[in-house]
């Protein structure tokens, strides 16, 4: 029982210390200092990733031996079912043209993208959903930028060091992202919430919705912090019917925030100011995009 | 250099290192449930090494480091709450002395417990970082195996480094 006294003394201290850090950073004062521990840590996280990163990789497809066996399984599954597929290539015509309609809005987009690798995931994981990107101010980056990866959305840019940057993953509870329905045109809110998935609420009830309908940005304001035509996910199971007071669909999104590595900033959009940023030349618009829609027709067929 | 400025350093590297590898290093691993939580792990083994005041004071240390280190969001000084209320009560425990071997595992895995929890509850208060029940029940089982399996590494690591610059009258 020694030291008792003095030990809740320094206790209480450090409390209200802490308490008025929290206090003041929920006024508002406290991103001055964020940024400058991120100026002076996101070098170092930068540093020890690149060292990490090799082992990290080492680890990762330690735990993917034992999934092997079953994708070799799942795969001969898909085998068999991509032949009775392809039977019916009617069916598949008419779906990729409507996917080339998707292509298309995103196609003509040809936004500027800076590309950054993921340096570090936030350590209240499973609360908030941040990760630090390897690029920063110096490449242009600016708050409230789209970040895309290969698949789709990955979430908008909350914070800026020289070298680094926050990046907000579309499924933390927080984010909110303006989305239109592919197919309808219809107009609406994605919610995060977590891994589980994201949820979707159509701004009309009456509006149809149905499951395996594809989601893209519906764009923000001066494109920030969402520029139009990214792809998010698509519709795995609508709650309500239509006209019922609320209508939310689960959406599954397109990219698998368990494993986002490299990502890209969208950094201009065109018709403005056509900054040479790092993408390959012109007829490459948002390259990975296309990849995406691509992969969407693996879902079941709707009913017909 | 005396025993008390070499202490500090020596929990500055520990807490520093802690703090980035726990960013860069643990966040990213594959692992179902929670994520280790090698600063907690820090801060209790030094409590439980040094006691009360000093599991307080590298609580707090740990969390505004973890607070400021990108990219963290929530409110700073969240983590250095609870990590300081974690690092004085498993001081407490170290304080009175009598324990077996078994005590700091046990220990530890509490103040892992305890750590969740008091984050879920002051972010439920101040209404930020958003917390789902489903999401905290999900992390118990993890955040307690994992928490006991670094500190069987962490500890011994952690006594061995702070014995040079302890009092000789602390211990034996």
């Amino acid at each position: 029982m020694r030291d008792s006294r003095r030990g809740r003394f320094v206790l209480a201290i450090l409390l209200l210390v802490a308490v008025t850090f929290v206090v003041l950073d929920l006024r508002g004062g406290g991103d001055s200092a964020r940024d400058s521990g991120s100026s002076v840590l996101g070098p170092v996280e930068r540093a020890v990733s690149s060292v990490t990163r090799p082992i990290g990789d080492f680890f990762g497809s330690l735990g993917r031996i034992r999934s092997n066996e079953k994708a070799v399984a799942e795969l001969q599954r898909q085998n068999s079912e991509l032949t009775t597929q392809l039977r019916d290539v009617d069916v598949q015509a008419g779906r990729a043209q409507e996917l080339q309609r998707v292509l298309k809005v995103a196609g003509i987009a040809q936004y500027k993208v800076v590309p950054a690798q993921v340096i570090a995931i936030g350590a209240t994981q499973g609360f908030a959903w941040t990760v630090t990107i390897d690029a920063g101010s110096r490449d242009g980056l600016k708050i409230d930028q789209t970040v895309i990866n290969a698949d789709g959305l990955v979430g908008r840019v909350t914070g800026v060091g020289r070298s680094s940057a926050t990046v907000l993953l579309a499924i933390d509870p927080t984010s909110s992202v303006g989305a239109r329905v592919a197919k309808s045109r219809q107009i609406g809110i994605v919610d995060g919430g977590g891994l589980d998935a994201l949820s979707f609420q159509l701004l009309d009830s009456l509006a149809p919705l149905a499951e395996g309908n594809a989601l893209l940005t519906f764009g923000s304001r001066g494109a920030r912090p969402f520029v139009p035509g990214i792809p998010i996910g698509t519709v795995t199971k609508v709650k309500g019917t239509a006209g019922s007071l609320t209508r939310v669909a689960t959406i599954k999104p397109f990219v698998d925030f368990a494993s986002i590595d490299i990502v890209g900033v969208v950094v201009a959009t065109p018709g403005r100011d056509p900054r040479d940023a790092l993408l390959p030349a012109k007829p490459t618009p948002a390259p990975t995009v296309t990849v995406t829609v691509a992969v969407t027709p693996t879902p079941a067929p709707t009913g017909n | 250099m005396s025993p008390v400025w070499g202490r500090a350093v020596v929990a500055g590297l520990w807490v520093l290192t802690a703090v980035i590898l726990q960013v860069v290093v643990l966040s990213r691993l594959p692992l179902p449930g929670a994520t280790p939580d090698l600063v907690l792990v820090v801060v209790a083994g030094w409590a439980l090494r040094r006691g009360s005041v000093e599991g307080g004071i590298i609580g707090f240390a740990a969390g505004l480091l973890v607070g400021l280190a990108p990219p963290a969001v929530g409110p700073l000084g969240l983590t250095a709450v609870v990590l300081c209320v974690v690092g004085y009560l498993v001081g407490l425990v170290a304080d009175d002395g009598q324990r077996s071997s078994l005590t700091p595992l046990v220990v530890v895995a509490v103040a892992g417990v305890v750590s969740v929890t008091l984050f879920a509850g002051l972010a439920v208060i101040i209404g930020t970082p958003p917390v789902t029940w489903s999401e905290l029940a999900r992390q118990f089982p993890g955040q307690v195996l994992y928490t006991v399996l670094l500190a069987l590494v962490v500890l011994p690591a952690l006594s061995a480094s702070i014995r040079r610059f302890e009092p000789s009258t602390s211990r034996w």
